[in-house]
């Protein structure tokens, strides 16, 4: 179905309000992946082995250099020649399933679902260039620890536990990311989806543990459009999530307070990041899924060339 | 608790409306009930808000909700108008006024003081005062003398109606009564029921004794005057503060006054000498030497007599002579030369010249021998001839007698008096007429005889007669030794009591061999307008007369001829008969000449009333205003309101062939108005208590509980009397600070939201 479809129709699978009318992720993942890279004058998804494996037909998008020049003057056909990828990188997703992440605007998908689309789509994308992936789920305790690997039977595997997620716990991102810190024993790309509702102290501290392993750390922190923009104007009772108490309140009063609040942490978020050479991305989750691969890809450009 | 609370405020009903002030509260409240759920999640960056700004934020809620509930409060509390009671007066703005501006315009009032009169000064006055107001206030104009004149009143938009009222105003020729005029204003007060809150009289008079006191007692009000003054009294929302303002009347002290032109004559006649006497009254401190008087008559130049001396307070008399040429209606007046006080200075007197008065006599025993008939020697004292025998001078009575059988046809109204003699009896229809006859004026004479049936006439003519008639008694002997005199001392009635002045004629020569006994009349109301006119020596009454009506009944209890007395035989007779006769006449011009404040009363002619009925009757006053007068069908007569000028008035009535003319005459009572002596403020406050239940000093002027502090005395200047006033704080009304309080917090409250941040997007 894909393969027919023009640019346009795939890359309307990048917004996640059309995502939610497709049901199964495995379907979703693909369809985020080809929009995302159909878009692409250069297909940057190819393996770095050299080792030839097998031909595959062109699909635009693809690197001409890769394009297999005696089989078209043979046959007049273009075919790309696809090499058999030495796994060489190691990549783990971390998603934070804290009762927080459930948060949704009217009309929005949840922070969670949203943090589910970017895995899955990741982990398709990896899987399918060989590289071998890992997926941890955690609130305040680990919840869930796939190791990494880069089997298509994998795939499966993290897609359905993506689709089995629940939350139902606070986070304590902090402590968590000490933890995996020390269990992901091979350096790699560390890949964390959250909301990031802790101390910006404590998130830091976690994830300079990541660097001293030498892990690249790419760092989404998913806030919903509302959380951003706090746009509420009557008289509202907030009922929190993970224990908050609730707070009866006149929002247009507490409004600057509460982006002030709001940006500091962003601001201290971003010093900390960049001190420790981490890539951190806010993304908004009313924004299409693009914005969120393009910093994936662009992290991984930089660390390659480097 | 409400009578309490409308001293303070003008719509109390309305301060329900403060109960407005919990609504912002209210809303505060429901605003807490009403809010809208919702899950979320960071709630960690929104406590941390909440708990920054929480303080700050109780304290603004606070403030605007204070600011609003103080804007509907302040809003409910203007709208109720409050007022400040006195000792509350820091605060500016000034009070919706009802004032009642009371113009003294009693004739003392017209002193010259300065090249122009109190008067004028007063209307000055009283028109700065009107100008003084504010558009929204209101006044009310009276004028007030003896009498009280119809109130002017000005709405609220047109003060300057009442401003041409002022200028038009006259004096009157009444006396002054202060205390009326602020009886009257209170009542003007109560009636008017002014929404505005500060209610004021102002009462521009001059200082002259007579406002306040008459002899050495204050002037007393009658009792449904004190009742005004109760009634505003006793509501503390009408309750006004009234103001004396008192015009100097500088030096003025001696003045002289005309207060009578009188004829002594009863009937004057055409041709005959009169005496006009003229009553002058000296009301200053200091004896007026030499003072000339003019006597005009039908406006021309009549007579002039000069007085030596009018001692102060001791009333002097001039007497004019004067021959009236032309029978009919005539106009005097008398002039003093003019003083400082110069409206004092006439009087005038209205009088009727006949040819002759008839008088009608019904001879109840009519015979042809001379002097045999019953009325015989009284026609024959009464008429001329016999009269210009005795040098009596020309009499102007001319008696017409008919027997008793002519009388049911005689027709009453040609005479002013009638005379019945021994008359047996009167139909019962011709009774009914003889009573209206002396209900509207004229008078019936009774002598008794041999014919009268007590009984009879006790039945008959009960409701006519004097008395009722007992018994007759004597013997009727000319020779009974023991006959009834008459008792010379009893001559005080005013039909006999010029025998006083006749020497030589003592009554008790008059003797009565038979009489009726005369018994008082059963009613015992009736009887006391019973008088007797002449008594016998054992007390008996003789003669007795009542007023009935206009007219008078008097009755002799014996006859009129020889045959039961001696009174024809005896020269006492002609002068007795004509005394009684004129006594009995009330010559019509008498009712024609009152004093100011007292109504004319005119008896129309049988002739005259059909079309003065129709056609109405004109009177005009002194300066040619005319004067309504009303018609009083039943007793045929016409009658004015009370006068208000003094002067002669003038009306023409039509008769049968031409229009006639009549006068009026009014004169000024001068006794008190005339008197220029002062009065002190302190000996004005001296009849004022302090407290209700106090007794004044010198007595109550007010049986109200008016009291010392309510009236102020001040003096002519305007800008004293302005000030005076100013300082008048009570009923001062606050609802525009309240407004602009509200307003101003209107706008701090949007500005206050706008800074609180809880508009901003």
């Amino acid at each position: 179905m894909a393969k027919e479809a023009t640019k346009s129709d795939l890359s309307k699978y990048l917004d996640p309000k059309t995502l939610t009318k497709i049901g199964n992720l495995d379907v979703k993942a693909r369809l985020i992946v080809e929009g995302y890279i159909s878009g692409l004058h250069k297909s940057p998804y190819h393996g770095f082995s050299v080792e030839f494996a097998e031909h595959r037909e062109y699909t635009p998008g693809d690197d001409l250099k890769h394009l297999d020049w005696k089989v078209l003057g043979k046959t007049d056909r273009l075919y790309i020649k696809q090499y058999e990828e030495e796994t060489n990188l190691r990549s783990y997703i971390l998603v934070d399933t804290s009762e927080s992440m459930k948060y949704a605007s009217p009309g929005n998908v949840s922070k969670l679902e949203y943090a589910c689309y970017i895995a899955a789509s990741l982990t398709y994308m990896l899987i399918r260039q060989q590289d071998s992936v890992g997926m941890v789920f955690f609130d305040n305790t680990i919840k869930k620890f796939i190791p990494a690997s880069s089997s298509p039977a994998h795939l499966r595997l993290c897609l359905h536990e993506l689709a089995q997620l629940a939350p139902e716990q606070r986070t304590d991102v902090g402590t968590i990311f000490h933890d995996l810190a020390e269990r992901i024993k091979r350096k790699g790309l560390v890949v964390i989806l959250s909301d990031l509702f802790d101390d910006p102290e404590k998130i830091l501290f976690g994830l300079q543990h990541f660097r001293h392993k030498r892990h690249e750390v790419i760092l989404f922190q998913l806030l919903d459009d509302f959380e951003v923009r706090f746009p509420f104007e009557d008289m509202t009772l907030f009922e929190g999530y993970e224990g908050w108490e609730q707070l009866l309140c006149d929002p247009r009063a507490l409004r600057k307070g509460y982006l002030e609040e709001y940006e500091s942490f962003t601001e201290k978020m971003q010093r900390g990041c960049r001190n420790n050479k981490i890539d951190y991305v806010p993304v908004n989750t009313k924004n299409p899924l693009d914005v969120v691969l393009s910093a994936y890809l662009s992290n991984r450009l930089n660390s390659k060339f480097k | 608790m409400f009578a309490w609370l409308t001293g303070f405020f003008a719509n109390p009903a309305l301060l329900a409306g403060s109960a407005a002030g919990s609504i912002p509260i209210i809303i505060h409240l429901l605003n807490k009930q009403r809010y809208k759920r919702t899950w979320w999640a960071a709630m960690h960056w929104l406590w941390a808000s909440m708990k920054k700004s929480h303080r700050r934020l109780r304290i603004e809620q606070l403030i605007l909700l204070l600011i609003r509930v103080l804007i509907l409060v302040l809003l409910a509390l203007a709208l109720a108008r409050p007022a400040l009671q006195e000792g509350m007066g820091l605060l500016g703005g000034r009070a919706s006024i009802h004032r009642v501006i009371v113009l003294d315009n009693s004739y003392s009032m017209g002193l010259q003081v300065g090249g122009q009169t109190l008067f004028e000064k007063a209307k000055k006055l009283a028109t700065q005062l009107v100008e003084d107001l504010n558009p929204g206030d209101e006044v009310d104009l009276l004028l007030v003398n003896s009498l009280v004149e119809d109130p002017r009143t000005a709405s609220a938009t047109k003060h300057s109606e009442l401003a041409r009222d002022i200028a038009a105003a006259r004096l009157s020729d009444g006396t002054t009564h202060l205390p009326r005029g602020i009886a009257h204003a209170c009542k003007l007060i109560k009636d008017r029921q002014s929404k505005n809150l500060r209610k004021e009289i102002v009462l521009l008079s001059d200082q002259t004794r007579n406002g306040w006191e008459t002899g050495t007692q204050p002037k007393k009000l009658e009792s449904v005057e004190e009742q005004y003054l109760n009634e505003v009294l006793d509501d503390p929302k009408l309750t006004p503060k009234i103001w004396v303002v008192r015009l100097s009347p500088g030096n003025a002290r001696e003045n002289l006054a005309a207060s009578a032109l009188e004829i002594d004559e009863k009937v004057v006649t055409q041709g005959v000498e009169t005496q006009i006497v003229a009553r002058i009254e000296n009301l200053g401190t200091a004896p007026a030497n030499r003072v000339p008087l003019q006597l005009y008559v039908d406006g021309e130049q009549a007579s002039r007599e000069e007085l030596a001396l009018v001692e102060p307070h001791k009333p002097a008399t001039v007497t004019f002579r004067h021959t009236f040429l032309q029978p009919g209606s005539h106009d005097l007046r008398v002039e003093l030369p003019h003083d400082s006080l110069a409206a004092d200075d006439d009087a005038f007197l209205a009088v009727d010249v006949a040819d002759q008065v008839k008088v009608l006599c019904v001879d109840g025993e009519q015979r042809s021998e001379p002097n045999a008939s019953e009325l015989d020697f009284l026609r024959q004292a009464l008429s001329p001839a016999r009269a210009l025998e005795i040098n009596a001078g020309k009499m102007p009575l001319q008696p017409e007698v008919i027997s008793d059988g002519a009388f049911p046809d005689a027709n009453l109204d040609d005479f002013r008096l009638v005379v019945l003699g021994n008359v047996a009896l009167i139909p019962k229809e011709k009774i009914a007429v003889l009573e209206q006859y002396v209900r509207r004026g004229g008078s019936l004479w009774f002598w008794l005889g041999y014919r009268v049936d007590p009984a009879l006439y006790n039945q008959d003519l009960g409701a006519l007669l004097p008395c009722r008639l007992g018994e007759a008694v004597g013997s009727g002997s000319s020779d009974d030794r023991n006959a009834d005199k008459l008792d010379e001392k009893a001559i005080d009635h005013p039909a006999i009591s010029k025998f006083q002045n006749i020497k030589g004629l003592p009554l008790n020569q008059l003797q009565v061999f038979r009489r009726f006994k005369l018994l008082p009349k059963e009613k015992e109301d009736e009887q006391k307008s019973v008088r007797t006119v002449l008594s016998y020596e054992n007390g008996d009454p003789a003669a007795v007369e009542w007023k009935l009506g206009e007219g008078r009944v008097l009755l002799f209890g014996t006859t009129a001829d020889t045959a039961w007395t001696n009174w024809p035989t005896k020269n006492h007779y002609m002068p007795l008969v004509n005394f009684v006769a004129l006594h009995l006449i009330q010559p019509e011009h008498l009712q024609r000449n009152r004093m100011v404040g007292e109504p004319f009363l005119y008896r129309l002619k049988r002739e005259e009333f059909g079309i003065v009925r129709r056609e109405g009757l004109k009177l005009q006053d002194p300066d040619g205003e005319p004067v309504a007068m009303d018609i009083d069908t039943e007793a045929q007569r016409a009658f004015s309101r009370p006068t208000r000028r003094a002067g002669i008035y003038s009306a023409e009535v039509p008769g049968e062939e031409s229009l006639r003319a009549i006068h009026f005459a009014a004169n000024r009572v001068v006794e008190e108005e005339s008197d220029l002596d002062t009065i002190e403020d302190a000996e004005i406050q001296a009849y004022l208590p302090s407290r209700p239940d106090e007794q004044p000093e010198r007595g109550r002027l007010f049986d109200a509980p008016l009291l010392k502090h309510q009236i102020e005395f001040l003096g002519e200047e305007f800008a004293d009397v302005k000030e005076a006033l100013k300082k008048h704080k009570a009923g001062k009304e606050v609802w525009r600070w309240l407004i602009v309080s509200v307003l101003l917090l209107l706008l701090a409250e949007s500005l206050l939201a706008m800074r609180f941040g809880n508009y901003q997007k």
